[in-house]
């Protein structure tokens, strides 16, 4: 079996931890993920600070998600690597998704 | 002035005083390029002027300087390299700061949005460059390592728009977008999610974002187009070579472009976003007259005095050294208690000691010296302020003109009174354009001549006597003679057939109109300027000195008297009348000797003074009568020099020395030749100021240039 190559967990605040490479291999789990943990949470704190690589499609997701829940969630990107955030700006994504 | 006045009037002088750092910082950051104190500096006035602006409610400008900060920051981390056109900008950043702040000292607190936002794109852009792989740090244009020759830089707009099922080929866009980066920097880059579907509807493996990026790079337009090898038959990909619509890294048409198609063009903004926006446009004034409130005559009115009385406001108030107000509550405080102590000693009528009251009040005469003293000082500003923009004008002229220039400055902290600092800056600016648009020459030749490719110009200042110097030199061709003998003679002005000495040639170019410049440029050649300088530091009491030499350099001496407020003088007697000398001028006195005069023709009379022949003149010249001839047994001769003359006067009786405030003749009289001005003495009678210079030309007949 394929291991993945992110881990995710809430934190004693309910932050959720991101940890990895966020590609499209497992991009089923993440929308999975998306679709169960977030789905009716009105805060949605994300910790991305040991994600050290997301593709465009996982970045897509996101954004996706992001906006279908903008008008009813608290969201928020609480720290992110310094890897995602030159990512995140080289390809002006980083004003999507924060 | 209430304190919304107090708080603004803080604020504006404090503005002067960060913007004049920041330019110092900006300059030695050029220099010496890289982290240090000359960033840091800068750093922390952009902030300072961040935060000051928004507490005076000037957000338009907070915003700005906000993200000026935020650029500066990214310096500071070694994010974004010290390039000259970085340089270039955050000066003309600095001005486009200064003019608003000026424009707010007017009134008009409202910056036209498409301007805020086209500079904000500016600064954008320069954020933009964050990630600059490490070797492109050594480009061309960065400050430390310039190379004879500059490779060539291109821009080309790319056009990034993928087939969506994309993913299916194993290619991620993020990757080729990290090789593009490799390539050179991103000017600019402009996702597009418009097709991006409802979260509900996505696919997950299909590609809905698409990408428009202004790359700058030496790579030739071939490589730039193998990065995309892999992608480019079955795909939307665009790329244009745009390289002359950039000039340092600045899209020329984004300033031309209104800000609205601007962000329509950066897919920030809808059509109908801008059309909405611009229907809600308009002026408080418009507003207002719409209402009735107000009809557009007064508006007007109102508009145009508030401008001029803030104008007026802004120059009557000066920043003063906290050090020196201090000085000044210190002698207060004295004045208080001596003033104390003569009450005491006057309260017992029976006691009174004649001896106590004298030495108390000589101490008050004393106190009160030192009081005007310390009064005139508070006017008194440190030339390096003044310097410092001249050191920007130069560099920009240089640049502008592709020659290279290092600016040296000395005796800067040398002070000035305010009025004699804001009366010559201008006159100066214009030296100093000069010394580089026609004094030093461009790298080329100074290299065929054996000279440094760079050029200097030095700004010095100093103080000698009672007078200021202060000198612009370079080191360039020098002024050229035959050129100006001929242009003089076709304007008519009479020139010597024999050389031309420094003065002759200082009359020539200081004439109206004068200029060898065969084409204006933006900078000089109008023949305005040199009349002009020379005008205003004579009108200042001072006097302007022009020494030249072929390819050694031209040097330009303004002499300026120190203060306006007070000067020292020396009092003497002629004729029943009273006039001081300045003491700036006077080389000493001596008693009338027979034995040490010589007499030459008419009136020509030599005195013998420590043991130099120097010419003696009569204060009656000054009015029209001869030189008298009766005896001059009990006379006194009291010794001056101008700085460039030595002569005597002959008067009747030498008093003592004074410190006195000069009175202008001019504004209860009339202007008298040889009279700088006159002042009330002690006795309550008047004494006549002697100008020396005016007394030189008089004398000496010397046109003084």
């Amino acid at each position: 079996m394929e291991t993945r190559q992110f881990t995710v967990n809430q934190d004693a605040e309910g932050t959720f931890r991101f940890k990895g490479k966020l590609t499209i291999h497992d991009l089923e789990y993440l929308k999975e993920f998306l679709d169960s943990s977030l789905d009716r949470i009105k805060n949605i704190f994300l910790n991305m600070e040991k994600v050290v690589y997301a593709d465009t499609a996982s970045i897509q997701l996101l954004i996706a998600f992001r906006k279908a829940r903008s008008s009813e969630v608290n969201w928020k990107i609480t720290d992110m690597s310094s890897e995602l955030e030159k990512i995140l700006e080289l390809s002006d994504l980083k004003k999507e998704l924060i | 002035m209430n304190e919304r006045d107090e708080t603004l009037e803080i604020f504006f002088a404090e503005t002067e005083d960060l913007i004049k750092t920041s330019e110092e910082s900006l300059l030695r950051l050029e220099s010496a390029p890289g982290t240090g104190p000359a960033l840091e500096e800068l750093f922390r006035a952009v902030h300072t002027f961040k935060s000051g602006s928004a507490m005076v409610g000037f957000d338009q400008i907070s915003e700005y300087t906000h993200l000026l900060e935020n650029l500066l920051d990214r310096l500071r981390d070694g994010k974004v390299p010290i390039t000259k056109p970085l340089i270039s900008f955050l000066l003309e950043a600095i001005d486009f700061i200064r003019n608003t702040v000026d424009n707010c000292a007017r009134g008009d607190t409202n910056i036209e949005p498409k301007v805020l936002e086209t500079k904000k794109a500016q600064v954008n852009r320069f954020l933009g460059l964050e990630g600059i792989p490490h070797e492109d740090a050594g480009l061309p244009e960065t400050i430390t390592d310039i190379p004879v020759e500059a490779p060539k830089w291109y821009y080309y707009n790319i056009d990034l728009i993928f087939r969506k099922n994309l993913f299916e080929s194993g290619i991620d866009p993020l990757l080729l977008l990290l090789s593009l980066k490799e390539m050179g920097e991103f000017v600019d880059v402009v996702s597009d999610i418009s097709e991006l579907p409802r979260y509900e509807k996505i696919d997950i493996y299909k590609l809905y974002i698409s990408w428009r990026i202004i790359l700058k790079s030496t790579a030739p337009f071939q490589e730039i187009e193998n990065v995309f090898m892999f992608v480019k038959d079955d795909n939307n990909i665009e790329i244009k070579e745009i390289t002359d619509r950039y000039k340092d890294g600045i899209d020329l048409k984004a300033g031309k472009m209104p800000i609205g198609e601007a962000l329509i063009e950066k897919k920030d903004i809808s059509k109908n976003d801008l059309d909405n926006a611009l229907k809600k446009q308009k002026k408080i004034g418009e507003i207002l007259v719409e209402e009735k409130k107000v009809d557009k005559k007064t508006l007007q009115t109102a508009i145009s005095m508030q401008e001029e009385s803030r104008a007026v406001y802004r120059k009557t108030s000066i920043r003063v050294d906290v050090t020196k107000i201090n000085c000044l509550v210190n002698l207060a405080e004295e004045v208080g208690v001596g003033l104390s102590k003569m009450q005491s000693i006057l309260s017992d009528r029976e006691t009174v000691n004649i001896l106590d009251i004298e030495q108390e009040l000589e101490n008050l005469l004393k106190i009160n010296r030192e009081f005007q003293e310390r009064v005139a000082q508070v006017r008194m500003f440190s030339l390096e302020g003044t310097f410092q923009r001249f050191q920007r004008i130069a560099r920009d002229t240089a640049l502008d003109q592709h020659k290279k220039i290092k600016a040296i400055m000395s005796g800067t902290e040398t002070e000035l009174d305010k009025e004699v600092i804001e009366c010559i800056t201008d006159p100066l600016k214009h030296l100093v354009r000069n010394c580089v648009d026609h004094g030093i020459e461009s790298p080329e030749e100074r290299i065929a001549k054996g000279k440094s490719a760079e050029g200097t110009i030095e700004f010095k200042a100093y103080q000698k006597g009672g007078q200021i110097f202060v000198q612009i030199r370079d080191d360039g061709r020098g002024l050229n003679i035959e050129k100006i003998r001929q242009r003089a003679l076709e304007m008519g002005i009479e020139v010597p057939d024999d050389e031309i000495d420094n003065k002759t040639l200082a009359n020539i170019i200081c004439s109206p109109g004068f200029s060898t410049k065969a084409n204006v440029t933006k900078l000089s050649g109008r023949g305005v300027g040199m009349d002009v300088v020379k005008t205003a530091v004579e009108n200042l009491g001072g006097f302007l000195k022009i020494e030249t030499a072929k390819d050694k350099g031209t040097t330009f001496t303004l002499a300026l008297p120190l203060t306006f407020a007070l000067t020292d003088a020396l009092h003497f007697k002629e004729k029943d009348m009273s006039f001081l000398v300045p003491l700036w001028g006077l080389v000493g006195t001596e008693k009338f000797d027979q034995s040490n005069m010589r007499s030459f023709g008419g009136n020509e009379k030599l005195y013998r003074f420590r043991n130099v022949y120097l010419p003696i003149m009569d204060l009656s010249r000054v009015y029209g009568s001869e030189m008298s001839n009766i005896n001059n047994q009990g006379k006194v001769l009291v010794f001056l020099d101008t700085g460039r003359q030595e002569f005597g006067l002959l008067v009747d009786e030498v008093l003592d020395c004074k410190q006195i405030v000069v009175k202008s003749l001019e504004s209860h009289y009339r202007n008298v030749r040889g009279i700088s001005g006159a002042t009330i003495m002690g006795d309550g009678s008047v004494a006549l100021v002697l100008d020396l210079f005016d007394l030189e030309e008089i004398f000496f007949n010397k046109n003084l240039i």
